[in-house]
């Protein structure tokens, strides 16, 4: 499908421009339709101001950031002395589904090659593909998700997984986590709620309540008018269920050319406008 | 770098007259990105004169300027042409079908009578 580029004023062109200058990722083929689309879209300076804001503080990271973190990720690896004969590397995807975990997982790969004794024998999309070898007496367990945002997916899946273990009499397995990426409460939840390690090279903080103090009400409710302009329901989605980032996150992250997360405020990613007409997205994600 | 968006600068620009960066946009919906990098392409062979947000074709090109100018649209993709090229196709005769040829078309020196 051929989205075409909106028309913007002559203002907002040349202050869309100077933003690409401040911002260089913004200033790429992949979200320049995106953002002059977006502009279309705000009515008024105060929501202006508000989405500059936002971009200023979002995360974005291109393949070498990433290739750097993979990096980090493995050097930790070594910190830990974990031994290649004793641990497995576990993505949290759901069965067959191919998610950020498991890509992410793809692309330490090559990493993990610098890792005496590893192979990608050691490696796992899912908790279920791993148990046998956890039956078979493997003690550490490293498990990889892409991005961590609230932290209560990968808190239910690990007392699901460790209850499983338990039925199965395994015990004296010790768990970490690993991640690209990770909201600040995310670890926190994380912390409260389970005693282990956890390695992120990047964190973020939640987009509007971290960095404004007595204003954070007034631009959530902004931000919650403007996603009042997005359609209510899309694919058994609804976006009252992702107002402000999934469970409310208020995430700013995106990796050049992968699936935005739903942890990302809507108004950069929902496919719909009020009414059903498609919108051309800042950033994309495929359900 | 796209064939297209340097052909549209360079349309622009025949005229010879000074135009703005944003008339690219509000023309043929480049977006900021596309005409940077089209402006920066014909204004480092010199094709253009390129002040912050004016533009005008330079004055005397050269053969290996045009040259240039050539070699990067002529591989363009017709994408957006792509339909209108279409309809011209369907109005087309087939090749097996009779016609007059119309012979004012042919330069008269080559006509016999």
């Amino acid at each position: 499908m051929f989205i075409k580029t909106e028309i913007t004023s002559e203002d907002d062109f040349y202050s869309l421009d100077s933003l690409s200058k401040e911002l260089p990722w913004l200033d790429d083929r992949e979200y320049q339709s995106g953002i002059l689309a977006l502009w279309e879209e705000l009515k008024d300076d105060e929501s202006k101001k508000l989405v500059i804001d936002l971009l200023k503080r979002l995360k974005h990271l291109n393949d070498k950031c990433m290739n750097n973190n993979a990096y980090k990720i493995v050097d930790k690896i070594k910190e830990w002395e974990i031994k290649a004969d004793n641990v497995v590397l576990v993505a949290t995807s759901d069965g067959d589904e191919i998610d950020g975990s498991v890509a992410g997982l793809q692309f330490l790969k090559n990493k993990l090659a610098t890792l005496e004794g590893w192979s990608e024998k050691l490696l796992f999309s899912n908790f279920e593909a791993a148990l046998d070898d956890i039956k078979r007496g493997i003690t550490e367990v490293l498990i990889f998700d892409d991005f961590i945002g609230s932290g209560k997916t990968m808190v239910n899946k690990l007392e699901v997984f460790k209850s499983k273990l338990n039925e199965s009499d395994i015990e004296g397995v010790h768990f970490r986590i690993l991640g690209f990426a990770a909201m600040e409460h995310g670890i926190q939840h994380i912390n409260d709620n389970l005693d282990l390690s956890i390695f992120c090279p990047v964190t973020l903080k939640k987009g509007i309540s971290d960095y404004e103090a007595e204003e954070a009400d007034e631009y959530k409710s902004l931000m919650v008018g403007l996603e009042s302009n997005l359609q209510k329901k899309y694919e058994g989605l609804k976006i009252k269920d992702f107002s402000l980032g999934y469970k409310e996150s208020e995430t700013l992250y995106q990796v050049y050319g992968n699936n935005c997360s739903n942890n990302v405020f809507p108004l950069f990613w929902w496919p719909k406008k009020k009414g059903g007409k498609p919108r051309n997205t800042l950033f994309r994600r495929l359900r | 770098m796209n064939p297209i968006s340097i052909k549209l600068v360079f349309d622009l620009a025949t005229d010879k007259e000074e135009h703005e960066l944003y008339e690219l946009h509000k023309k043929y919906r480049l977006t900021p990105t596309e005409i940077k990098e089209a402006v920066a392409f014909l204004s480092e062979q010199k094709v253009i004169d390129h002040n912050g947000r004016f533009f005008k074709l330079s004055k005397n090109l050269t053969g290996s300027q045009l040259s240039v100018i050539y070699n990067a649209i002529v591989a363009r993709s017709l994408e957006l042409d792509k339909l209108e090229i279409q309809k011209i196709i369907d109005k087309a005769k087939p090749t097996t079908e009779l016609y007059k040829p119309n012979l004012e078309i042919i330069d008269e020196t080559l006509r016999l009578d």
